[in-house]
């Protein structure tokens, strides 16, 4: 399960706005979900302003697939140019010096000592979406199959999306 | 100021002025539906970046010192960097994302990996010990930067617990699926029933996230 983790100077004096507009991310100002289809795929991310007179934006994210993949993704987004926006690097900023940053300047990043993560890499976050839905689904199969004679409940069984999946995959 | 981070890269950062800079303006204990983040921005005390780097080689081989912590069930994801500065002192960042409350996990932390706590923290300025608890808990008040903007791809409903009971209660129910294959129906409603009555606990859990 790859992750990153980047820090970036914010440029002068713009800390706080930047510190706003996260926020405002945050409260769902906008009219979409930020970073749509790329939040799918994110276990967790976060961004930090962790400093006042010499502001650093910190970025970490923990995710499924290539990583590669996902920072191209990123830097693509609107979301992530209005964010960048406020440091002092890259620049000029738009989508492709962005996506050569995130992807190619490894003094950005910021490569952790330890990591501890309970989840296995194979837990990848639509499979962990997967298995808590078929975990509500057989709860409220088990509720029902409680007053079912053995020939519904076989049947009733049999017809769950999630038995034909594993059975007929 | 320009600083150079094990050979490798050039970079300007100003990270000297964190200690001065309380992060006044953040959310304590920042969370988002029920997950909860920290980031603690720590300087390391003097000839403590020796021991921290032997704590972690010594945990990147071997969960022994943290299987406790895993089995809390509570933290999803802790991550210790040190930041790239060559100028004293040296900066210790720990972000960690967790479901529960503050109150309960970091004082549970602190008590049952005490030494282990120690180990890590006791190498950073103004750690005030594992005990009493209610001094880590002020401490990590005053250091947390919590986080400005937080995201995740899992449900609604999700907590460290709720995805391991689901991914636990996943595959025993596809090794269920696979051996009631061609079962005639009276012995398919005795093996759902005994499995439902083994998993109750993980098939409750189902119905209170529902």
């Amino acid at each position: 399960m790859p992750e990153v983790a980047f820090l970036t100077k914010v440029r002068r004096g713009r800390e706080e706005a930047l510190r706003n507009h996260l926020r405002a991310l945050q409260d769902g100002a906008g009219a979409l979900p930020p970073f749509g289809e790329l939040a799918a795929r994110t276990h967790f991310a976060r961004f930090v302003v962790i400093a006042s007179g010499e502001p650093h934006l910190l970025f970490t994210s923990r995710f499924d697939g290539s990583e590669r993949a996902y920072l191209s993704d990123l830097a693509a987004t609107d979301e992530a140019i209005e964010i960048w926006e406020y440091c002092a690097q890259p620049r000029p900023l738009d989508h492709q010096s962005l996506r050569a940053y995130l992807l190619r300047d490894r003094s950005a990043r910021i490569p952790p000592s330890y990591v501890v993560c309970v989840l296995k890499d194979t837990d990848t976050v639509k499979r962990i979406n997967g298995a808590m839905s078929l975990q509500r689904k057989l709860s409220d199969f088990a509720l029902e199959a409680q007053d079912m004679n053995p020939i519904d409940l076989a049947h009733a069984f049999r017809q769950l999306r999630a038995v034909r999946e594993i059975a007929e995959p | 100021m320009t600083l150079r981070t094990r050979g490798r890269a050039t970079r300007v950062i100003g990270l000297t002025t964190i200690a001065r800079m309380r992060p006044k303006l953040r959310p304590k204990t920042f969370s988002v539906g029920r997950w909860r983040t920290v980031t603690l921005v720590s300087p390391i005390r003097c000839g403590g970046r020796l021991p921290l780097r032997l704590v972690f080689l010594l945990g990147r081989h071997t969960d022994l010192l943290i299987r406790r912590l895993v089995q809390m069930r509570v933290i999803a994801l802790a991550r210790w960097t040190f930041l790239p500065t060559r100028e004293e002192p040296r900066w210790l960042l720990f972000e960690t994302s967790w479901s529960g409350s503050n109150q309960s996990y970091i004082p549970d932390l602190a008590l049952l990996m005490r030494i282990q706590a120690q180990s890590i923290w006791g190498n950073v300025r103004r750690w005030p010990g594992p005990v009493p608890t209610t001094r880590v808990l002020t401490w990590v008040d005053s250091n947390d930067w919590g986080s400005d903007y937080f995201f995740t791809g899992y449900d609604d409903g999700a907590s460290t617990q709720v995805i391991l009971h689901a991914l636990e209660l996943q595959g025993s129910f596809e090794s269920f699926v696979e051996s009631s294959r061609g079962l005639s129906p009276d012995l398919l409603s005795q093996r759902w029933s005994e499995f439902a009555t083994r998993s109750q606990d993980l098939l409750r859990e189902g119905v209170e996230e529902a």
